[in-house]
Parts: C-alpha cells; structure tokens; sequence
C-alpha cells in the first residue's frame, strides 16, 4: 500500500493543530487568564505600595494634630479643673462612698462660693445669682457616682451644673467684662449663653445663662459600697420594730458584715487619655 | 491487455512518486513541528507572565503591607484621641462662646445711631451661621424711623432689617368745613382747628390734659429700681430685627457634647463592691502631678500599686 503526500501532509498537520490547540487552550490561555489577574492585583499592590509617603504623612499629620489637642488639652487641666483635694476646693473621688457623699456635700458650698466670686466679676450688682445644685438627697452613697459625678455615663468623672438665668446690673463695659470673664474662671469650664441687654445706659440690665463643667481629677474611684435602703424607724416603746426594708425585698442592707462583692480586676482602659497616646 | 482504472493523470504521476514525498514530508514535518513549537512556545511565554506578575507583586507586597500597617496607626492614632479631641473641642468652644455676644453686641451698636435711643437688644441663632439680633428702642419722628433702616442695614452680614412699633400720628392738611375754611394742618390725635380764635383756644385748653409733671416713660422717676426710660411723648417705642449672616452664636451644650462621649470609649461599668482598703492616687500618665481629668480613672480603694 502505498501513502500520497497529501495523507502525509495532513497527517502533519493534525499534529500540528493538535499541539497548537493543546498549547494554547490548554496552556496559553489559562496562563495568560491567570496573569491578567495576577497583574491585577499587581497593580493593585503597587497602587497601594505608592501610596507608603503619603501614608507617612498622614501618620505623621494625625501624630501632630492630636499632639496639637493634647496641648490644648494641657493647658485646660492646668487651670480649669478643679484641685483633686476637699481641702484645696475639689474633691478626691478615691474615697468611700460614705465618705464622698460627706464630702460632695461641702464640695457644693466650695463650687458656690468659686460661682459666686465670679459672679462679681467686672464690678456689676448681682440682682439674681446662680445656685449651685448639691446632690440629689436620693443619691446614697451607692449612687452618689452616678447621680453627682455622671460616672459611668460619662466615662469619666465630671460635675455639670446648667445654672439657669443671671441677672447682673451695671453699665454696658461693667456686664460685658462680667459675661466674658466666665471665660476666666478658675478650675472650672463655664459658657455663658444668651446675653440680653435691657434698660437706659448707664444702668443696664444683663441676663444670660451660664453652664458650667468640671472634669475632675482622679486616676482612681474608689470601688461603690453595698449600701441597701434606709431601715424603717423602730417602733414606740424600744419594742421589737420592724424589720428594715430594703429595695426589692432583697438581701440585707450592706454593713461592715455584708459580704463584699468581687473585685475589679482590670483597670478600664481609657482611650484617649493621655496615658495611653 | 491490463485493464487500467487510475485516471490519466494519476497514471502519470504514478510515475513519480518519490517525486511527491519530497515536498509532503517536509511540509508535514513543518506543519508538525510549527504547532509543537508553538506549544512549548505558548506555554513558555505564558508561564512567563505569570512569573513576571507575581515578581511584580513581590517587589510591592512589603511596601504594600507597610502602607496598610501605617494607615492602621493612622487610625488608631485618631480613634485613641477621639475623648481628648471631644474634651479638648468643648473646651474651646465653651470658652470661645463667652465673647461671641458681646462681640457681636459692639459691632451693632457701631451702626446704632444716636437718635435711636436703645432699651433693649437680644440675639439669638438664625439656623447654622446666622444670627438674628432684636433691638428695642425709641425714636422720635417718621423720619428716622427711616433712616433707622439705612443705617442698620449697613451693619457688615446684614441680610434683612425688619421693623415695627412706630405710632404714626403725621400732621395732616384737612379738608375745608364750614368751621374751617382754612384747613389749619393738625394731627390725627387731635381735633380740627376752627377758625373762630376763641374756639381753637379752647380746643388747645381741652387737650393739654396735665397740669403737672407727666412722668411718661419713666422719666423723672426717683425710684432707683426703674432702669429703663421709655419713650416720651411724642415719641414711639419701636423694635427691630436684623438678620446678619456669617455671626452665629451658637452655644455648645456640654451635657449633650459629653453624653456622645460614651461611644469613643470601651464599655465601662461602676466599679463594683469590694472591701474597702485604702489606697493611693497615683499621678496618671504623662500627668506630672495630678490625674489626668477627661481620662477613664481605674477603680480605686486598693493596695497593690
């Protein structure tokens, strides 16, 4: 038997074909499918690669704007909060409950007595001050924290007094140098809110609104206490009385016998404390 | 006789089939060996890409993986400062408010003029940065009740100037009666003046009213509470509004302002129960003597530190 060329000739090329059609869709193009994507994400490397300086600048930006609020931050700490000591004007919070809802009460008087000095400023009459609010009779020593100090509401320890209406009389720079130098007070932060202004120069009558705030000092809260309700009176007659109430029905009020509850074992870290940046 | 079926030329090439071969198995070959090549080059080529990408992504994956580090420091940066930035804020912004009233009240009293004798003056915000500024006070004429406006509304950001109040009570010619033929001008509060000199005497007896010291407006009073003068005779207690545009007044809230300050710390309860003991205050942070206040403190009352 005998073979032409042309046999021979297609018999080449069906390998050839074969080896091409196996080369490029069995090779070719997957590989060049898998290299696209492959530089697509190269390109998305290198794309976020270039971006490294400015990145570092914004690093460095970010360091310097809240090293900038630190400052800031400073130098409010330095006069406009209040001493970290009952004897100094403040308060320490890192005392007994039982002891901080004494002192929180004297701690009021030393806040009216800075609001009232103030109030003075700039020569006026004061026709109607400010009353600083103490606090709250209900607050025990249990919820003293809570009610007076906002803390945990507030994750940090701070007294907020919204003053209510000023009345201030004297001529017009008398009540202007009085509104502005709320801005003076010390250890407290003190905004004072629309000014109206009324009667026949010289004598003027001012009114506004002041609130006030004071972030305390304190790297420490002393831990609350067990205090329950307050007992009902024994009856007449030194009898045997009542038993004391206590607030659901619950356990007996907490004493030096009660059972203390557990610790707390890790600090709250505080993010963006200065202690932490 | 043989019978032969190939075709002519068939027959004819019969005669030179080596012929044939010689140019098929070649171009066979050809045509094998170019798809071959063409196999090994393909996958060479495309295996090489593959390669060079991922070379490519080597070079810049550190970089790349720097980049998203540094942006993470970025981040935590500003999330940790996020409390001082709020504290900090409200500072400024309690102690710039103090100013903004009375800043505001000078540089509308520049454009007051002195025939408008000032009793009252307010401001209160007008949406986002204006402020709408209430004036109360008293004027003398018709005339100045115009001028009033052009002057006010020189006031730099002043967008509108609004007025009311004024008593108008303009001198008017009347028209001829019987007892008038003259038309004597006279006010609308008044009567009509008569011809007759005897009757327009007694019409002017019949409207003075006070024989003695009127006291309008609080003028002449010795009462050291009055404070303010109203208006005189005459005179009409007027008020007007000027909205000015880019003054806002505007009052931060802190109680607000530090009740969103919850969400930029972690979780916190009160601290609990426990025994008491004494303990110490340590200084917080780069404080150098006292605790850092706007800080979260940490449960006091123990002694291990």
């Amino acid at each position: 038997m005998k073979i032409g060329p042309w046999p021979i000739v297609s018999f080449g090329f069906m390998i050839g074909a074969a080896a091409f059609a196996y080369g490029y869709w069995h090779k070719y193009q997957p590989n060049m499918e898998y290299a696209a994507s492959v530089e697509a994400s190269a390109n998305t490397f290198e794309k976020e690669a270039k971006t490294l300086p400015r990145t570092y600048e914004n690093l460095n930006e970010a360091i310097r704007l809240v090293k900038e609020r630190e400052a800031t931050w400073q130098k409010v700490v330095a006069t406009k909060t209040p001493p970290a000591s009952l004897g100094a004007g403040g308060i320490d919070l890192n005392v007994s409950a039982y002891q901080l809802a004494v002192d929180s009460r004297v701690y009021r008087n030393n806040i009216q007595r800075a609001v009232n000095a103030q109030v003075k400023v700039g020569g006026v009459t004061v026709m109607t001050g400010p009353t600083v609010p103490g606090p709250d009779p209900e607050d025990g020593a249990g919820t003293i924290l809570a009610g007076y100090y906002n803390f945990p509401a507030i994750p940090f320890p701070v007294v907020i007094f919204d003053l209510g209406t000023i009345t201030v009389r004297g001529t017009y720079e008398q009540i202007k140098r009085n509104v502005e130098a709320w801005s003076d007070m010390p250890n407290y932060l003190a905004v004072a809110d629309g000014l109206q202004l009324s009667g026949t120069s010289p004598n003027l009558t001012g009114t506004y609104s002041v609130s006030m705030v004071g972030y305390l000092k304190g790297d420490k809260i002393y831990p609350g206490v067990p205090e329950g309700g307050a007992p009902v009176s024994p009856g007449p007659g030194g009898g045997a009385g009542t038993a004391p109430t206590r607030p659901g029905g619950g356990q007996a009020p907490g004493g030096p016998g009660a059972r203390p509850g557990p610790p707390m074992n890790r600090a709250p870290q505080g993010g963006g404390d200065n202690r932490d940046n | 006789m043989k019978l032969n079926l190939l075709p002519a030329r068939s027959a004819k090439a019969g005669g030179g089939e080596g012929s044939g071969l010689v140019w098929a198995v070649p171009l066979a070959i050809i045509l094998a060996a170019g798809g071959i090549g063409w196999m090994f080059y393909a996958t060479n080529f495309s295996e090489g890409e593959i390669a060079r990408q991922k070379e490519r992504i080597d070079k810049a994956k550190p970089y790349y993986e720097e980049a998203v580090a540094v942006s993470k420091r970025v981040d935590e940066t500003i999330a940790k400062a996020q409390g001082l930035v709020l504290n900090a804020n409200l500072a400024d912004a309690m102690l710039a408010h103090n100013t903004k009233y009375t800043e505001l009240y000078d540089e509308v009293r520049k454009y007051i003029p002195p025939y408008f004798r000032v009793t009252s003056m307010t401001a209160s915000p007008n949406g986002n940065a204006a402020t709408t500024v209430n004036i109360t006070g008293v004027i003398d004429t018709f005339q100045q009740y115009a001028d009033l406006m052009s002057a006010l509304v020189r006031i730099p950001g002043a967008v509108s100037v609004s007025r009311a109040g004024f008593q108008d009570d303009p001198m008017r010619v009347p028209n001829l009666v019987e007892t008038d033929q003259t038309g004597r001008p006279f006010k609308g509060s008044q009567g009509r003046r008569p011809d007759d000199a005897l009757e327009r005497m007694d019409l002017m007896i019949a409207e003075a009213g006070n024989t003695d010291f009127d006291g309008a407006g609080n003028f002449g009073s010795m009462d050291s509470t009055v404070t303010q003068r109203d208006a005189m005779p005459d005179s009409s207690v007027i008020t007007v509004a000027i909205v000015i545009q880019g003054k806002d007044v505007t009052t931060p809230n802190p109680r607000a302002t530090l009740a969103t300050a919850a969400a930029l710390w972690p979780p916190v309860t009160a601290p609990v129960t426990t025994t008491p003991a004494g303990g110490t205050t340590p200084p917080a942070g780069n404080q150098p003597a006292n605790a850092q206040p706007g800080g979260r403190p940490r449960p006091g009352g123990d002694n291990d530190e």
